[in-house]
């Protein structure tokens, strides 16, 4: 009944913004898949490269002519900045909010002075988070399947391969909320964990686009959890959705378990 | 009632870093009996509390409660007590209601005693259902001790339970502790107002730059510790020599003195005065901890 309750003061705490990204989210990807799908774009783009340099038209062909087809604006919508913006909101806000916040405010040592174990507490926590992502996730697949069925034709290998790219928008924001939670049980003040959690994430952000577009940078890819969310790869059977899964779980996992040792050894005081 | 003891602290010491925070604190608390923890702020009663409950890890040192080590058993000794945080702040964007069904339902308790609390309280449906951060500190305070007590927990664990109400609910919180009390529950009041303490508990630990430096009955304490002495002389006295006080201000025939305890020789030599005027009254908690700290501070 503890974690239950629990679960409940989760979702009742987040369900606004929750909702709100959800629906974001599937909106926009509903808008990039129905213009796509509806605006034939390809003649405009390819009379705009023509004026570009031979080795430039190349590249910028790679770029954008794949995604001007609707696996292509479904793989440009689930990278999209705002996509990706609303789910590290909801990823970095709950642990930060619910522990470090909660030990400044003061309402975490009331709420470990009642029956509740330490590690049930954060296990609680990061299963609820990853299921309030997962709405978020849920709400970009019905609004790509939806634009899809109107607008497109649904085949059940485009279907799979939404489903892979969701799955794997999900898995990525699991990793951002695991190490906010790290961030979290170390600090004492929620803004300051949230200030890291975001940094670390933009950085990363920012370091993934440069090591794209610079060489002498690019062995730092596999450190980098973005090198594991490639929605374009995916959607072009370019890449294994496996392998992003495995390093995205154990890393994830491994956050976890570091978080749950510091939670449980540290000291609770506001 | 059993006079079994309810917490065993055993030289317990808690440093944060190479800040001291209590050090080699011992004491207990017997069932049924109301423990006045008293100190000014940052003696050490908060970090005291939060060892007891698990919030702290101990640098040496052991807890127990209901027979069982805090560091083993913290979710079964949880769940017999309950506690009322100094300074409580419960989640401002519930309703005071919401948050009383959160409490229970994470202490996995029907609330038995709300209905009565909310009575005694004067807590209305109209409170409960505006959210916590439009409340007032007092109706705050109020939402902290029911839930403390809602559930009726075998010890209470309350640091400053009084602050912020008004006299009116200051009396009806000390009517409830003695109710509890008749009941065989414990109770580890942590204070800064020693009224309140002298008006609730049998025993009271002091405590000092995170060392105790008493543990005793107020009874006890009270005739241990110095009494002012006033009185005015008929006449000039050729030798005023009170055994056991100590002169600290005389101005023509009026004299004030600084006694420790009341001696019968004492007595007997104040009836041999004098005197047209005279005030003798009984300690107050102020004095005992005026006393233990006038001394302490002198070693």
């Amino acid at each position: 009944m503890t974690s239950f309750a629990y679960a409940g003061f989760i979702w009742k705490s987040h369900r606004g913004l929750v909702l709100f990204s959800g629906l974001m989210v599937g909106l926009l990807q509903f808008l990039i898949v129905w213009l796509i799908a509806s605006i034939d774009f390809a003649p405009i783009v390819t009379s705009i490269l023509q004026q570009f340099p031979p080795p430039m038209q190349a590249i910028f062909n790679d770029m954008f002519l794949s995604r001007l087809s609707t696996a292509g604006a479904i793989a440009f919508g689930f990278n999209h900045p705002v996509t990706l913006a609303m789910l590290a909101l909801v990823a970095i806000l709950i642990p930060t909010r619910h522990i470090s916040g909660e030990i400044e405010n003061g309402t975490l040592e009331l709420l470990l002075a009642y029956p509740i174990h330490r590690t049930r507490l954060i296990g609680w926590l990061w299963l609820n988070s990853t299921l309030l992502l997962l709405v978020v996730v849920v709400g970009a697949w019905v609004g790509t399947f939806l634009a899809v069925i109107i607008y497109d034709t649904l085949t059940l290998d485009l279907s799979l391969k939404v489903m892979k790219v969701g799955l794997n928008l999900w898995l990525l924001f699991i990793l951002t909320l695991s190490y906010s939670l790290l961030f979290s049980v170390f600090s004492r003040m929620g803004r300051k964990s949230g200030i890291y959690s975001a940094g670390l994430t933009l950085v990363l952000y920012f370091l993934h686009f440069l090591t794209t577009i610079w060489e002498e940078i690019a062995f730092l890819k596999p450190c980098n959890i973005f090198e594991y969310y490639q929605p374009q790869k995916l959607m072009f059977d370019q890449r294994s959705f496996l392998v992003h899964a495995t390093v995205l779980i154990s890393t994830s996992i491994f956050c976890l378990l570091l978080s749950l040792i510091q939670f449980n050894r540290r000291d609770i005081s506001g | 009632m059993s006079t079994s003891p309810v917490i065993i602290i055993d030289k317990l010491t808690k440093y944060y870093g190479r800040t001291r925070g209590i050090e080699n604190l011992s004491l207990s608390l017997t069932q049924g009996e109301v423990l006045g923890f008293l100190g000014p702020n940052g003696a050490g009663k908060t970090t005291t509390i939060r060892l007891l409950l698990g919030l702290l890890k101990p640098s040496a040192g052991s807890v127990s409660i209901f027979g069982e080590k805090v560091t083993a058993n913290s979710i079964d000794i949880r769940r017999r007590c309950g506690y009322l945080p100094g300074n409580f702040t419960a989640y401002e964007y519930l309703s005071g209601e919401a948050f009383l069904r959160l409490s229970a339902r994470l202490r996995a308790v029907m609330p038995s005693w709300q209905p009565e609390l909310l009575r005694r309280f004067k807590l209305t449906p109209e409170n409960l259902t505006r959210r916590i951060k439009h409340l007032s500190h007092g109706t705050r305070q109020k939402l902290g001790i029911v839930q403390a007590f809602f559930h009726q927990p075998e010890l209470l664990i309350l640091d400053e339970p009084t602050l912020g109400l008004d006299p009116l609910m200051q009396d009806e919180f000390y009517a409830l502790l003695k109710d509890f009390q008749q009941q065989g529950i414990s109770v580890l009041l942590s204070s800064h107002n020693l009224a309140e303490v002298e008006k609730v508990c049998q025993r009271v630990a002091i405590i000092r730059n995170g060392e105790l430096i008493a543990l005793e009955k107020i009874t006890d304490l009270k005739n241990k510790c110095f009494r002012h002495l006033k009185m005015v002389l008929e006449r000039p006295v050729s030798e005023l020599d009170l055994p056991d006080a100590q002169l600290i201000r005389q101005q023509d025939l009026h004299y004030e003195f600084l006694v420790r305890g009341a001696t019968l020789t004492f007595l007997q030599k104040l009836a041999q005065l004098p005197i047209r005027d005279f005030a003798f009254p009984e300690p107050n908690l102020d004095d005992v901890f005026m006393t233990y700290y006038r001394e302490n501070t002198n070693d």
